[in-house]
C-alpha cells in the first residue's frame, strides 16, 4: 500500500498531466494489455505465466475461437490482459485477424504486447511492423530465448530496439523467464503514453510509397472526420485497399478515384500490385534490421539428421506402407499375446483373490448381505472389470507416446495431407485424430490449430470415430469371449471400421452441411527427436494414471449408483432378480431400440446408457448387471457369462455401435465448448449416434441374411 | 531464367522473384515471409509430390504443389 | 453397526464424486484425464504436476 502511495506521488510530482489521468481513472491507474503474436511463438504460455489461476476462458462472441482474459499477478496495479487470437498479420481476411484487429482498433488497449519467436524472427516482424502502424503502444517480447541459445545464436536485443523503434524484452515464458520484466516495462511504457506526446511513426517503405502515403493523411484523411484513428494507419490502408476500412470510412466517391490514380502509379512503377509492394517494402526494412542484429551459427541450408531421416519417411514409395507396418506392429503387441496376458492375470488378481478376501472379510465382521453385495457386486465387480484392462491400454499408449515425442506424428500429417484432401480433410487434421485414437478430449481440443472455421468443425465430429481408448475394455472383453483366436485382427477391423466411417461422413458433409474451399497448408515439422525412455514412461504413467484414477472415482461413482438401482425396486425393496429392478424397468422401456441390432436385452441397453459417463462404464455396468463380482474362482468370468447373451455376429454389431454413438460426457463437454453452439454439438452427438445404429443395423441384418450367427 | 518453386527438388537453392497468383492464397503465402528476394532451400517433398517444405526466412513452412506453382525463383 | 459406517462412507464418497463431475464440466476442465499430455496448452488439464 505505500508503495502505491509512493508511486501516485512521484506522479504527481512529476507531472500534472499525469495526475490528471489518474485522477480521471480513480486513484488506482487501471491498464490493459493485449497480446498479439504468431501462432505457436508460446503466446499461451506467456499468458499462463502472467495470469496464472486468474484466467477466465471463453469464446468470441458467435465463433469457435477461444477468447481468454485475466489478470496480471505479482504487480501493484490493476492490470488486465487480454489475450488475442494466434495472426500472422492484420489483414482483414482471416476471422482470427479481423477479431484482433477490431479489438485493438475499437477497444483501445493501453499496450500491446507482441510476442516474437526469436527463432523465427524475420516472419514475426512482419506482424509487428502492422501493429505499429495502428498507433498504439507496442512492447516486443522476444520470446523462446532458450531456444535461441540452445542453437548457438546470438541476437543483439539493443539493435533491435534501435531498428524497429519499439522496447524489447527477451523472455522464455516456458521457463518463467523475463515475465516480470516484460510487464514492469509495459507497465512503463504505458504511463508514459498516458503523459508524453506519440512519437511520430518511422517511415519504413520506399519514397515512392511514401510520397502517396504522405499524400493521402494529408489531403483525404482529415476529412474523414469522426473516426479515423491513427491517421498514418489509416492512409496506408486506404492506400492498400483494405476492404473494412473502406467501408468503415465511407469514402466519398471524389477521394476513392484520387486513391485509385495513387495506387495506379504504385503498380506502375514497380510492375506489382499494392499489396505486394508493401509487403515486400515491410520485409526489406525487416531484412535490414535482423541482419544487423542477429547472428545464426549454422547454416540453414543444409540437409540436416532429421531431413535425411525424412528422407525415407516421407518417401514417395515408402512412406505410406512404413505407416502401415507401424501401425500394424502397434496393433500386434497390444492386443495379440502380450496383451492377453497381462488381462489374465489381472482379472485372476480382481475378480478372483481380491473378491473372496473382501467377501470374506465383510462377512466376518458382520456386515449386512446388502453391503456385501454393493461393495462386492457393485464396487469390486463394476471397477475391477474395468480395471482388468489397465495394463494393456497402458501398452498402447506407450506406443502413441513414442509416435508423438519423437515428432513422427507431424510427418504422417505430411504424408496423407494429400490423400485427405481428396476426402475434404487436411494433413493437419490429421495430427487431432490421431490423438483421438488415445482421447478424443484432448484430440477434439487439438482442433485448435486449423485456421479455417468448417474445418475445425468438420474435425470435430469426425475425431470421436477413432476409437479413443475407453472403448477398449468393452472391444477386449467381447473378443475375448468371442474371438479369442483373432483378437489383434478383429480389434484391428474395428479401427479400421471406425476410420472409413470417418472417411464416408467427412466426404458427404463437405458436400452438403459444411461446404467450403480448402484452406491453404501451412504447417511446420519439428525436428525429429530420440525420446527418452524416462519421458515415455511419465507419459505412459500420466495417460495410465488418469485411466486408474477415472476407475477409482467416476466409475466407482457409476457402479454404486448402478448396482442400488439395479437392487431396487420403485418400492425401494431389495429385489433378487435385478429385472424387476428400477434399471430393469427402465432398460425394458429402452431395450426394443436395440432389438433390431441384434442385442434387445435390457442390461446390455442399460449399459450402454452408462457409456455416456464413461465409456469404460459400459463393461463396468455390464459386470455388475450380470452379477459377476459374486462368481468367485472363475477367471474371465465375465466372459463367460456373456457368452450365453451374445453370439459371434451380435458381438461384432454391438462393438461397433460402441465405437460409433456419441462420446463420454467429457467430450460431450468439450465438443460444446469447442464448437460454442448447442445446435452443432447436438447435431454431432445425434449423428453419430444415428450412424451408429445404422451400421450396428446393417452388420446384424446382413450378416443373419448370410446365414452367419 | 523463370523457373517455380516447384520444379526444385530437396537439397536445392533459390531466391525468390515474383509471387503470381491471386487472392487468399497469395496473401498467405506473403504474409509467411514468401516475397521478393527471400532465400529458400527445399527440405522435403512429399510421396505424392505435394505437400513440399522449405525452410525460407529462417524457418520451415510447408505448402502444397498448387502454391508452389505460383512462386518464380532464381 | 458396520454396516452404517462402510455404507455412509460409500455413498458420501458417490455423491462427493458425482458433484465434483459436474462442476469440473461445467467449468470447462478436463474430466477424463487420459489424455491431457499430449495436447497444445494444457490450462485445462490438472490431472498431473510439471516434472
Amino acid at each position: 500500500m505505500l508503495n502505491k502511495g509512493q508511486h501516485f506521488f512521484g506522479a504527481l510530482y512529476d507531472n500534472d498531466y499525469q495526475f490528471q489521468m489518474k485522477n480521471e481513472r480513480g486513484f488506482k491507474m487501471s491498464l490493459r494489455f493485449a497480446l498479439v503474436g504468431n501462432p505457436n511463438c508460446g503466446k499461451t504460455t506467456l499468458f499462463n505465466e502472467i495470469t496464472g489461476s486468474t484466467q477466465y476462458v471463453g469464446n468470441w462472441p458467435g465463433v469457435t475461437i477461444e477468447k481468454k482474459e485475466g489478470k496480471a499477478r505479482r504487480v501493484q496495479e490493476d492490470v488486465k490482459i487480454i489475450d488475442l487470437p494466434g495472426i500472422y498479420s492484420l489483414s482483414p481476411y482471416s476471422l482470427e485477424e479481423i477479431i484482433a484487429r477490431d479489438y485493438i482498433l475499437d477497444e483501445k488497449p493501453d499496450v500491446v504486447i507482441n510476442i516474437i519467436d526469436a527463432t523465427n524472427i524475420e516472419r514475426n516482424l512482419y506482424l509487428t511492423t502492422q501493429l505499429i502502424e495502428l498507433g498504439i503502444p507496442v512492447v516486443a517480447a522476444l520470446n523462446m530465448m532458450d531456444a535461441v541459445e540452445a542453437r548457438g545464436d546470438k541476437i543483439d536485443t539493443g539493435a533491435l530496439e534501435k531498428g524497429i523503434g519499439i522496447p524489447v524484452v527477451p523472455t522464455s515464458a516456458s521457463k518463467g523467464r523475463g515475465v516480470t520484466e516484460l510487464v514492469d516495462k509495459a507497465i512503463q511504457v504505458a504511463y508514459a503514453a498516458a503523459s508524453g506526446t506519440a512519437k511520430p511513426q518511422a517511415q519504413i517503405y520506399d519514397q515512392e510509397v511514401e510520397k502517396y502515403i504522405g499524400n493521402i493523411e494529408t489531403n483525404i484523411v482529415p476529412s474523414l472526420g469522426k473516426k479515423t484513428g491513427n491517421a498514418r494507419w489509416t492512409a496506408i490502408k486506404l492506400l492498400e485497399g483494405d476492404e473494412k476500412v473502406l467501408e468503415k470510412m465511407e469514402v466519398p466517391a471524389a477521394f476513392l478515384k484520387d486513391i485509385e490514380a495513387c495506387r495506379k502509379q504504385i503498380e506502375s512503377h514497380y510492375d506489382n500490385d499494392v499489396e505486394t509492394v508493401i509487403a515486400d517494402g515491410r520485409y526489406k526494412m525487416i531484412s535490414g534490421i535482423v541482419g544487423k542484429a542477429v547472428k545464426k551459427k549454422s547454416g540453414s541450408g543444409s540437409l540436416t539428421i532429421s531431413d535425411k531421416i525424412d528422407k525415407v519417411v516421407t518417401n514417395r514409395i515408402l512412406a505410406i506402407p512404413l505407416f502401415l507396418a507401424l501401425m500394424y506392429l502397434v496393433f500386434k503387441v497390444t492386443f495379440g499375446e502380450i496383451g492377453s496376458f497381462t488381462i489374465d492375470w489381472v482379472d485372476g488378481l480382481i475378480n478372483g483373490t481380491v473378491s473372496d478376501a473382501v467377501s470374506g472379510w465383510l462377512e466376518a465382521a458382520g456386515a449386512a448381505e446388502w453391503l456385501n453385495g454393493l461393495i462386492v457386486g457393485g464396487v469390486i465387480g463394476g471397477v475391477g472389470s474395468m480395471l482388468v484392462f489397465v495394463p494393456q491400454i497402458m501398452i498402447l499408449f506407450f506406443f502413441l507416446s513414442i509416435l508423438e515425442d519423437s515428432g513422427y506424428m507431424a510427418r504422417a500429417a505430411f504424408v496423407m495431407d494429400r490423400l485427405l484432401r481428396k476426402l475434404g480433410l487436411t494433413g493437419k487434421s490429421f495430427i487431432p485424430m490421431l490423438m483421438g485414437f488415445g482421447c478424443s478430449v484432448p484430440a477434439i481440443m487439438g482442433a485448435r490449430t486449423l485456421e479455417n472455421e468448417k474445418d475445425r468443425r468438420l474435425t470435430i465430429i469426425l475425431t470421436p470415430f477413432m476409437s479413443c481408448g475407453a472403448r477398449l475394455p468393452i472391444y477386449l472383453l467381447f473378443v475375448g469371449a468371442f474371438f479369442a483366436k483373432n483378437q489383434d485382427l478383429i480389434i484391428f477391423s474395428l479401427y479400421l471400421l471406425g476410420i472409413v466411417i470417418a472417411v464416408i461422413t467427412g466426404i458427404i458433409l463437405k458436400k452438403t452441411v459444411l461446404k467450403g474451399e480448402a484452406a491453404p497448408f501451412v504447417m511446420e515439422l519439428p525436428p525429429y527427436r530420440i525420446p527418452t525412455i524416462k519421458g515415455l514412461l511419465i507419459h505412459m504413467w500420466d495417460r495410465g494414471k488418469g485411466f486408474i484414477k477415472k476407475a477409482g472415482t467416476i466409475i466407482f461413482a457409476a457402479a454404486v449408483v448402478i448396482w442400488v438401482l439395479q437392487s431396487f425396486n420403485f418400492s425401494f425393496q431389495m429385489v433378487e432378480d435385478p429385472a424387476e429392478s428400477v434399471l430393469g424397468a427402465i432398460g425394458g422401456v429402452i431395450a426394443p431400440i436395440f432389438a433390431p441390432l441384434g442385442f434387445g436385452d435390457w442390461k446390455s441397453a442399460v449399459a450402454l446408457i452408462t457409456g455416456f459417463i464413461a465409456k469404460e462404464a459400459v463393461v463396468s455396468t455390464m459386470g455388475i448387471l450380470h452379477g459377476v463380482g459374486e462368481i468367485a474362482e472363475d477367471t474371465t468370468a465375465l466372459a463367460a457369462v456373456i457368452q450365453g447373451v451374445f453370439t459371434p455376429l451380435t458381438a461384432y454389431a454391438f462393438m461397433a455401435f460402441t465405437l460409433l454413438y456419441m462420446p463420454c460426457m467429457a467430450a460431450f463437454a468439450t465438443i460444446k465448448r469447442e464448437m460454442n453452439s448447442w445446435k452443432w454439438t447436438v447435431f454431432t452427438v445425434g449423428l453419430q449416434t444415428g450412424i451408429a445404429w445404422v451400421v450396428a443395423f446393417l452388420i446384424f441384418q446382413v450378416g443373419r441374411l448370410m446365414g452367419l450367427q | 531464367m523463370q523457373r517455380t518453386l516447384r520444379e526444385l527438388k530437396p537439397g536445392d537453392k533459390a531466391v525468390v522473384t515474383k509471387v503470381a497468383g491471386e487472392g487468399a492464397v497469395k496473401r498467405r503465402l506473403m504474409d509467411m515471409g514468401v516475397t521478393k528476394g527471400a532465400e529458400v532451400f527445399v527440405r522435403k517433398v512429399a510421396p505424392l509430390g505435394d505437400p513440399i517444405e522449405v525452410n525460407v526466412r529462417g524457418y520451415e513452412l510447408t505448402f502444397r504443389k498448387a502454391e508452389a506453382e505460383n512462386i518464380f525463383v532464381e | 453397526m458396520i454396516n452404517w459406517i462402510i455404507g455412509i462412507v460409500v455413498f458420501g464418497l458417490t455423491i462427493y464424486i458425482a458433484v465434483r463431475a459436474v462442476l469440473k464440466l461445467r467449468k470447462g476442465k478436463s474430466v477424463c484425464c487420459s489424455g491431457c499430455s499430449s495436447s497444445g496448452d494444457s490450462g485445462n488439464c490438472h490431472c498431473h504436476n510439471k516434472p
